[in-house]
């Protein structure tokens, strides 16, 4: 009932405080003209009389103000009343104001850019309905090598599960296939694309935006062809039209009908979607590379789907005692992926804001001093200490605001910048965005920060004492930010850009290693071009890349030009058997990569021993192949390998020459398997295009220019197109992209957390030049004495340097211990490099006592430049 | 300059209580209240009037006090204040508690 009341008072308050205010001045007023009357009748003159009223009644403004207060309308009003002075006031002090919202904004902008990210990246991460339920079906498979393989069930299982397995709803089989060819689109392209079952959108509980998904009845081999589209290719190939439905394309090399699109938020960068091939080894192999999930039905835990499924594929007449059914949550899956980067990155942000609250909480005390005297004032006119702490928080909240506002323009301009560079890949269905979610965060954090920074301030400031300084009515008098209180805000500033920092020198650390790695081959100086013939049959292909080295052989600027399968540093080649006369094949597997001659000359390599194919030798039709260093070491321990004859995968092959072994898989992990063999694979190089019966295969045109050459890749891009009938370009990079996309994650680690240091740094460095600043104007006085019996200024500027220096020290002891604990976390993403390097830590605190010193020596120095006759003057 | 009588809020208790005493007769605006205290004290109890206001406003929020627009007997226009059944009650309670303090202060100082 009372808080009834009371709500009711304080709206009719806020709404109409101007009935509020009329009321409490009419009661005033009609109370001091009935005095007045009295003190008339009683013979005072009218002028007299008045003015006793007056006193006796008290000041109407006071009055006013206090009955604002008791009658609810007040809080609303002051508080309008503290937002509107104090906005007079970031006005006027425009210097202070501008640091201090630039530096919240940074704060604030930061969290909110990365509350964004992690709102796509956690709370969306599986942005369908029950994501909880959604579960990977594999088998755990141990092998003889004493490893477990998760393997996917296979498509039997699957049609055995979807009738027998009660605690699964849904079975559902999908897979990435090869990038599809498209001929008859406005320029022929490639499109990625996936093959699914009739129940893969049921699943995710996705229906086309128009047409029909795919039934039971599409995915037999001669069901007539049908393709559902992704809505961007749609958007982009049809602009969005449903008379899309029904059209035909033209893919790989049959005639697809659209049957639906769609929806915007479900898988729409992947621009083709097929009908599942059942191929035989999809039918009847577990581990076929098709992926199998399913929903486990609400009220059951996995568990016990897990043994469900467990028992039924146990009673199969092929079961096999060792297979077990594994079956692991999804959103597990999806939100574990980067929970490291997460932490990092969320602790790394969380630092810069704290380090932004203490830079402004000492910006305001700092600022403060010269405020002691109109809160004085405020004070002496009946304003409590509730009011004044009340009116500081208003003002600090509204510092904050205009600083979270700020910030939150810099979220949605970095975010698109930040999202591209950041060491995760989203899921597309729920891109990063400034949604409603991360504004009210935003909008909590920063009304946060507000209190949290204006908290300390406040209470102090309010803490006025009338009689000291009124009556002396010194404005430098308000030791309002203490000496001690000054040094310790750089010390936790300091300490926590020691951490800061420490996960950037580490990082950087590791990343000019990832640099130094010998790669056997120098990527920088090379051009690769990938493209293929719209064409799909083997003598296209043989002709079309044949052709294609040849007259890019002959284009200017171009030193050398050959092609290779599989690039190096992928960590990727076809594995097969390999054997000689004395060893069986067995026991030799070796990476067996395609190429054609110029390969090696246009990677830069010349042979350690032998010699490399050429065009004769294509011409001449002869199986010759180039091994590489492990290979000739391994295969032919202690002899020559020149001359030496190998087969390889069932074919007989002379051995011409030896080359250097360079990266299989970047400069990481060198093998990539998991990194636990050291050695790199043995490698096999063979020759494209003289073998007959060969599959149609892609190759990728390495090319060595002879110097910079900027209109290189596009002449190249028409070459691809002028070979042959019609060619796809799917790509041109430099050799250096090719590098970079192979360390790319590390890469962005790096230059995230090194932006993050610098900006700590930064941020620090504010602090300490506005303390010691402050420091300096606050003891002109003192310093002002001192030189006047005959300090020198050199001693003067020490002085005031050691008190920023003291705490800047404190701060890096600190703060190195904090950064042993905390670079842990990165432990992982380091690359021979410890957590505890010691030349990065002796760095770190070098780079950040070196700047602190001159961040504090700049404004020390101003204390040499005191008169003291007009310091003391001042006074 | 004249000492304070008493430091504000000890004696904003003892205030309320003197308000709702003064209203126990019957409503009155603001100046009447002031000037019945004024002589059932005596002219002892002189306060700032104007802080009767705030009192007047914060006993109202409380649910002590109803207050209406009205005309004085010389016509003019003035806010009435007038006790509820809460007012009433806070009236007795108070009285009681202040009954047995200063009988408590009495027989402390008549000893």
């Amino acid at each position: 009932m009372a808080i009834w009341r009371t709500l009711r008072a304080r709206l009719r308050g806020l709404f109409r405080r101007d009935v509020v205010a009329d009321e409490i001045r009419e009661e005033i007023a009609f109370h001091t003209r009935m005095r007045t009357e009295e003190f008339e009748r009683s013979g005072a003159s009218a002028g007299e009389a008045r003015r006793r009223a007056r006193l006796r009644v008290g000041n109407p403004a006071v009055l006013l103000d206090r009955g604002y207060d008791e009658r609810g309308g007040g809080f609303m009003e002051t508080i309008a009343q503290d937002i509107r002075y104090g906005l007079r006031l970031l006005w006027r002090q425009r210097g202070f104001s501008s640091v201090a919202i630039l530096t919240l904004a940074l704060g604030i902008g930061l969290s909110t850019a990365l509350a964004s990210v992690l709102d796509a990246a956690l709370v969306r991460a599986l942005p369908y309905p029950h994501p909880e339920q959604l579960v990977r079906v594999a088998v755990s498979a141990p092998q003889p090598s004493g490893r477990v393989y998760q393997l996917a069930v296979s498509w039997d299982d699957v049609l055995t599960l979807r009738t027998a397995a009660h605690d699964l709803t849904t079975v559902s089989m999908s897979r990435f296939v090869a990038p599809s060819p498209i001929a008859d689109g406005p320029a022929p392209e490639r499109l990625a694309a996936r093959e699914i079952d009739d129940a893969y959108l049921a699943l995710y509980g996705v229906s086309p935006l128009i047409g029909r998904g795919f039934t039971a009845a599409d995915l037999p081999s001669d069901a007539p062809p049908v393709v559902i589209l992704g809505y961007d290719y749609w958007q982009r190939r049809f602009e969005g039209s449903p008379a899309a439905l029904g059209q035909t394309l033209h893919l790989d090399q049959g005639i697809y009908t659209i049957v639906g699109v769609l929806p915007q938020s479900f898988g729409r960068k992947t621009p083709i979607w097929r009908p599942l091939h059942l191929e035989d080894f999809l039918r009847h192999m577990r581990g076929s590379g098709a992926g199998v999930e399913a929903r486990v039905r609400g009220g059951a835990t996995i568990e016990a789907a897990q043994s469900e499924v467990d028992h039924v594929l146990a009673r199969l007449p092929n079961a096999r005692s060792n297979q077990h059914a594994a079956l692991s949550p999804l959103l597990d899956a999806a939100l574990a992926r980067y929970r490291t980067t997460e932490e990092v990155l969320g602790g790394a942000v969380l630092l810069i804001l704290v380090i932004a609250c203490v830079n402004v909480a000492g910006l305001l005390l700092a600022r403060g001093a010269t405020r002691r005297q109109e809160l004085a004032v405020r004070a002496s006119i009946g304003a409590g200490r509730g009011r004044l702490i009340r009116q500081l928080l208003t003002e600090s909240v509204l510092l904050a605001a205009v600083g979270g506002l700020a910030g939150v323009v810099l979220a949605w301009w970095s975010l698109d910048t930040l999202v591209a560079n950041i060491p995760m890949s989203l899921p597309s269905d729920a891109p990063a965005s400034l949604n409603w979610r991360v504004l009210v965060f935003s909008s909590a954090l920063a009304v946060t920060t507000g209190v949290l920074f204006g908290l300390a301030p406040a209470f102090v400031l309010s803490r006025v004492d009338l009689s000291t300084t009124l009556a002396r009515g010194s404005r430098r008098i308000g030791a309002s930010l203490s000496r001690r209180g000054g040094q310790l805000l750089i010390t936790i500033e300091t300490a926590l850009a020691v951490v800061l920092l420490m996960g950037a020198g580490l990082m950087l650390r590791s990343f000019t290693r990832i640099l130094d790695v010998d790669l056997g081959f120098r990527p920088e100086s090379i051009v690769t071009l990938e493209s293929t013939p719209v064409a799909l049959d083997a003598q296209t292909y043989v002709t079309y890349y044949q052709g294609l080295v040849q007259r890019a052989r002959a284009l200017r600027g171009v030193a050398a030009a050959g092609a290779i399968d599989d690039l190096p540093l992928k960590g990727s080649a076809s594995f097969m058997q390999v054997s000689t006369a004395t060893r069986s094949a067995s026991t030799i597997a070796a990476g067996v990569r395609t190429i054609l001659p110029g390969y090696f000359e246009a990677m830069g390599l010349a042979p350690i021993a032998g010699r490399l194919p050429t065009e004769t030798d294509v011409a001449a039709g002869r199986h010759v192949v180039v091994i590489n260093k492990t290979a000739a070491g391994d295969i032919f321990a202690g002899t020559s390998a020149i001359g030496q004859a190998i087969t390889v995968g069932g074919e007989l092959s002379e051995v011409v020459g030896v080359v250097p072994d360079i990266r299989f898989n970047g400069p990481i992990d060198p093998v990539g398997f998991g990194g636990n063999e050291a050695t790199p694979p043995l490698e096999i190089f063979r020759l494209s295009a003289v073998r007959a019966g060969d599959r149609a295969k892609a190759l990728v045109l390495v090319v060595r220019p002879t110097g910079v050459s900027p209109d290189l890749g596009e002449r190249l891009r028409q070459l691809a197109q002028q070979v042959g009938p019609a060619g796809i370009v799917e790509r041109i990079r430099r050799g250096d992209d090719w590098l970079d996309a192979t360390i790319v994650t590390p890469r962005r680690r790096t230059v995230l957390l090194t932006l993050m240091g610098a900006l700590g740094l930064v941020l620090t460095l504010v602090g300490i030049f506005g303390m010691t600043a402050y420091a300096v104007a606050r003891r002109t006085q003192e310093i002002g004495v001192r030189m006047a019996f005959g300090a020198r200024p050199a001693e003067v500027v020490g002085t005031m340097l050691r008190d920023a220096t003291l705490p800047v020290g404190a701060g890096l002891v600190v703060g190195l211990g904090g950064a042993v604990l905390a670079t842990r976390l990165i432990e992982s993403f380091l690359f021979e490099t410890t957590p505890t390097d010691v030349p990065t830590f002796a760095m770190v605190a070098a780079t950040l006592a070196a700047a602190a010193i001159v961040a504090a020596w700049i404004p020390a120095r101003r204390a040499a430049h005191v008169d003291p006759v007009q310091a003391l003057r001042a006074e | 300059m004249a000492r304070p009588l008493a430091p504000a809020d000890q004696f904003r208790g003892t205030l309320e209580m003197l308000v709702l005493k003064a209203l126990d007769g019957g409503p009155l605006h603001g100046y009447a209240i002031a000037l019945r205290l004024e002589r059932w004290s005596s002219d002892v109890l002189t306060l700032e009037e104007g802080s009767l206001y705030p009192a007047l406003y914060r006993m109202e929020a409380r649910g002590w006090l109803t207050s209406s627009w009205s005309l004085t007997e010389s016509g003019r226009r003035a806010r009435f204040y007038a006790l509820t059944k809460a007012g009433r009650a806070r009236l007795a309670t108070e009285v009681e508690d202040w009954r047995r303090l200063s009988a408590a202060v009495k027989s402390v100082l008549s000893h």
